[in-house]
């Protein structure tokens, strides 16, 4: 569930300056255009965080963390079918970063599950998956067989 | 995947319609599956009506809404406390680093796919989803093996300085590959086998002690939740701000016309990145790992 806001504000940086290219708007330069389309979807997260968050309290992490979800699944279809200028890719990506604000919801569920003397292996194993989702999965459990045990030892209890 | 997947008409010769008036569509569709598949994780998975917050030790989930109970033994401020400079340094650790990382991909995407005569490396579509697929393969094998026994033989303060110099190294350096843009083998190696693996290393060392840091932090002060939340807020802003500023930076350092000269050329978005790096191992030096 935590690969999700990695990947979605990743992956689209390999085509984003063709993309914008093609839009052939040069009323703004082009790395500028394609900086405003990062931060839009930031800011979308920024935004909305406070929300999920008093969401997750009231209504329960579950039911934001599944809203969320199909929100950024829709999303992401919406800037893939319909982004033809830099407005509606802004648009699109503040939808985005919008739906994806459950993201600090979701962290903080796993790091409230580890134990201190884990928290080192844990960080790591967490920060794994950003690079992971970037597009290589590379199994190696060298030194997280000790941070994936306690994880799980602390979910059984 | 995002440069695999876009224009596949092009990219794998295909002959599909849909393709052709929406050329992006292919990875967004894969990643909507991705999230539907997660979708389907978190509703079998995830227990229905849960309000709380758990922690390790708890053998049954608490039923306030209330933050956890502090876990460490030496966990005595509470929420309520006033904030001491090093907890505050701490929780900026945490946007500081989120700032310098999403300026350093909004800059090298912009860079690389940069005409050569403009200073960049003119890489296509394919080539620039190569060098971000082979840094995930430097950023797993790091993390799982080097970040581990670096963490142990530096420390966390120590390992998270290092890390801001390292990064200041490898973006201030980066710049520079556009001289062997003659040599594509060269660079690609030079590329590949030296300045990504720094730079990997630089961030898992300085992004990772700075979750630790905040995970710490929000024990600390036995109130997890807020200042999680806090602190990502912080580093949302602060990926607002970032990709704005390398934006801007870049795009007028290369504006078609402009004759700029050192340090106001090509480079001055890396050495501007290259400074803020070095700023925050000097931020980071503050941090006393015996407070936090």
């Amino acid at each position: 569930m935590g690969m999700c806001e990695p990947f979605a504000q990743i992956f689209i940086y390999p085509f984003l300056p063709h993309m914008v290219q093609s839009f052939g708007d040069t009323s703004i330069n082009i790395p500028l255009q394609i900086g405003l389309i990062g931060s839009a979807y930031a800011l979308g997260q920024v935004l909305s965080g406070g929300m999920w968050s008093y969401l997750a309290l009231t209504g329960g992490k579950r039911n934001v963390i599944l809203v969320g979800l199909v929100g950024s699944a829709t999303t992401s279809i919406l800037f893939g079918l319909f982004v033809d200028n830099l407005y509606l890719a802004m648009g699109s990506r503040f939808l985005w970063g919008f739906m994806n604000g459950h993201v600090g919801v979701i962290k903080v569920r796993f790091w409230c599950r580890i134990s201190p003397s884990s928290i080192c292996n844990a960080g790591s194993l967490q920060h794994t998956y950003i690079y992971i989702v970037d597009d290589l999965p590379m199994p190696s459990l060298i030194e997280n067989v000790d941070a994936i045990g306690k994880i799980q030892h602390n979910l059984n209890h | 995947m995002g440069g695999l997947l876009s224009v596949p008409n092009e990219t794998w010769g295909l002959k599909v319609a849909l393709f052709d008036d929406h050329p992006y569509i292919l990875p967004c569709v894969v990643y909507s599956g991705f999230c539907l598949l997660a979708l389907i994780l978190a509703a079998t998975t995830l227990p229905a009506g849960e309000t709380t917050t758990t922690t390790p030790h708890d053998s049954t989930e608490t039923t306030s809404i209330t933050a956890d109970k502090p876990q460490d033994d030496d966990a005595t401020p509470t929420a309520s406390e006033p904030w001491d400079l090093f907890q505050m340094v701490a929780l900026l650790s945490f946007p500081l680093i989120s700032f310098i990382q999403v300026m350093y991909i909004e800059l090298f995407v912009m860079w690389s796919s940069t005409d050569p005569k403009s200073g960049g490396l003119g890489f296509s579509v394919g080539e620039l989803g190569l060098a971000l697929t082979v840094k995930s393969f430097h950023g797993v094998m790091i993390q799982l093996l080097l970040y581990p026994p670096a963490a142990r033989l530096l420390g966390i303060y120590n390992g998270m300085t290092t890390g801001y110099y390292l990064y200041a190294v490898s973006v201030f350096c980066l710049v520079y590959l556009n001289l062997l843009n003659e040599m594509k083998v060269v660079l690609w190696l030079v590329l590949l086998l030296v300045i990504k693996p720094v730079n990997v290393l630089a961030g898992c060392l300085a992004s990772t002690n700075a979750a630790v840091f905040i995970n710490r932090l929000g024990k600390k002060r036995n109130d997890p939740d807020a200042i999680y939340n806090l602190g990502h807020t912080l580093a949302g802003i602060s990926k607002v701000v970032a990709p704005i500023a390398s934006g801007g930076i870049f795009g007028w350092s290369i504006a078609a016309g402009s004759k700029h000269v050192w340090p106001l050329d090509v480079s001055l978005a890396f050495n501007t990145m290259a400074i803020v790096c070095i700023l925050g191992a000097g931020f980071s030096a503050i941090l006393n790992e015996t407070k936090i």
